[in-house]
């Protein structure tokens, strides 16, 4: 009993202090402020309600960007499923949602990656996680993880020219 | 490509973080905590119950008394003792709360009835710590159905709804057998565990097939959504219907979105027939 106290509130002190960075990892998949917020929501409930199944505290960060990512992409492909009209036109009806930039070129760069490799330069640059805990994140082998990311630069490298 | 990597960290690190955020963080941990102590009260029941059968089934004594007692199974009966209402500014409260009479094991009625009479007194308390310093809005709502009653099975179900900004739903049955006035656990019907995975099994087929209909959505466990609905535990909420089928009951988000209520499986009895004790609850 102690221990599971413990780690709840080892878990709550997580979620206080790093929610900034869940808030900005959610908004790279949905691209707008009301879906990001309640995405962060949705993995807080998700995370206190099965945090039975987080075994090694050590692996907190990785464990809840994982829960980040995958309602993320839940949320996007229950978006999809309303799709009456095409994806190009659907993009030029949906850019109303998205928030405007200052920095066009460098979002537009790293936007151009396939969201995978977007979240893997995403957690490895910007929020300096380890390629173990990337491959745990998005629950993908570390090589595949290694591959996709110096594609990404490879991308990203020409994008910027 | 160092220096745009680092521009495009500071870009990245620069998307806005509204201050709802600290107030939706909150919001999602008060909740969790809420559900919790609710959850640990049907613990503590469920607790209480194993110790009441055990009791029943190792005094022979007492279960001879009770079968030897003709015509009880009329007399059950659920009455209101208490009804609290409440409204304040934007607030509100209706906690009724029920008690069990007419069993001749008193202990079985007594826990039963302390219990429903505690639960309703912590909702109470709660009720009046939430609106003491909001002046959000704030709705408890407590009651109990009556979901079957007949000679033999008695359900009951208990149900807490809490509406602040969101909604959260929580019900919990207690069913009981008339006759022999025990307490029926689910587990106490099957021979032996193999009952979940039956069970589970008819649960995820149904689930599946409502999402395909599009006339259901569930959290299903796979690649994607590794916390998603595996199998029932093996103390699951049920109750027995006027049909004497099986019903599997979760509380609201437990497997699906919000919008999706709390969520009841009724079990064909042909898929666990042959995991059941015998054929005098379920038919």
């Amino acid at each position: 009993m102690f221990n599971k106290n413990k780690k709840e509130t080892e878990l709550i002190a997580f979620i206080m202090d790093n929610k900034a960075s869940f808030y900005r990892f959610a908004y790279s998949y949905v691209r707008n402020q009301e879906d990001a917020l309640d995405i962060v929501q949705d993995s807080i409930h998700k995370a206190l309600k099965k945090q039975h199944q987080l075994k090694d505290i050590s692996m907190m960060k990785s464990w809840f960007y994982r829960i980040v990512a995958t309602t993320s992409l839940d949320f996007l492909r229950k978006k999809k499923r309303w799709h009456v009209t095409d994806d190009e036109n659907l993009e030029i009806l949906a850019s109303g949602l998205v928030d405007t930039y200052k920095n066009l070129d460098l979002e537009q760069a790293i936007n151009q990656l396939p969201p995978s490799y977007k979240a893997i330069v995403i957690l490895r640059f910007f929020e300096d996680l380890k390629l173990e805990e990337i491959a745990s994140v998005l629950g993908e082998n570390i090589n595949t993880v290694k591959t996709k990311l110096y594609k990404a630069l490879k991308i990203l490298r020409t994008e910027m020219k | 490509m160092d220096k745009k990597l680092e521009d495009m960290k500071n870009e990245y690190l620069s998307i806005a973080v509204p201050d709802e955020l600290e107030k939706r963080t909150l919001k999602s941990i008060k909740r969790h905590r809420t559900l919790k102590r609710i959850s640990h009260n049907a613990i503590f029941l469920a607790a209480s119950i194993l110790l009441l059968i055990t009791t029943v089934n190792i005094s022979p004594a007492a279960a001879s008394t009770l079968a030897d007692i003709p015509f009880l199974n009329k007399v059950i009966k659920v009455v209101t003792i208490a009804e609290w209402k409440e409204t304040k500014k934007n607030s509100q409260l209706n906690i009724k709360t029920p008690k069990v009479t007419g069993l001749v094991n008193e202990a079985l009625s007594h826990a039963l009835n302390q219990q429903y009479v505690q639960e309703s007194k912590e909702l109470y308390a709660k009720f009046q710590q939430e609106t003491a310093n909001e002046a959000g809005n704030y709705s408890l709502e407590s009651g109990y159905i009556v979901k079957t009653d007949d000679d033999l099975i008695f359900s009951l179900g208990r149900y807490t709804t809490e509406i602040k900004a969101s909604a959260a739903e929580t019900i919990h049955y207690d069913t009981i057998d008339k006759q022999n006035e025990l307490l029926i656990t689910l587990p106490s019907l099957f021979k032996d565990e193999s009952y979940i995975n039956s069970i589970s099994e008819y649960i995820l087929n149904e689930m599946n097939q409502q999402i395909k209909a599009e006339t259901g959505n569930y959290f299903i466990k796979n690649q994607n959504d590794p916390d998603g609905f595996e199998k029932i535990d093996s103390s699951q909420n049920f109750y027995i219907n006027p049909n004497h089928q099986l019903v599997i009951c979760f509380d609201e988000y437990e497997v699906a979105p919000g919008y999706m209520g709390t969520i009841e499986f009724p079990i064909p009895t042909e898929i666990i027939k042959d995991h059941l004790v015998s054929d005098l609850y379920i038919k």
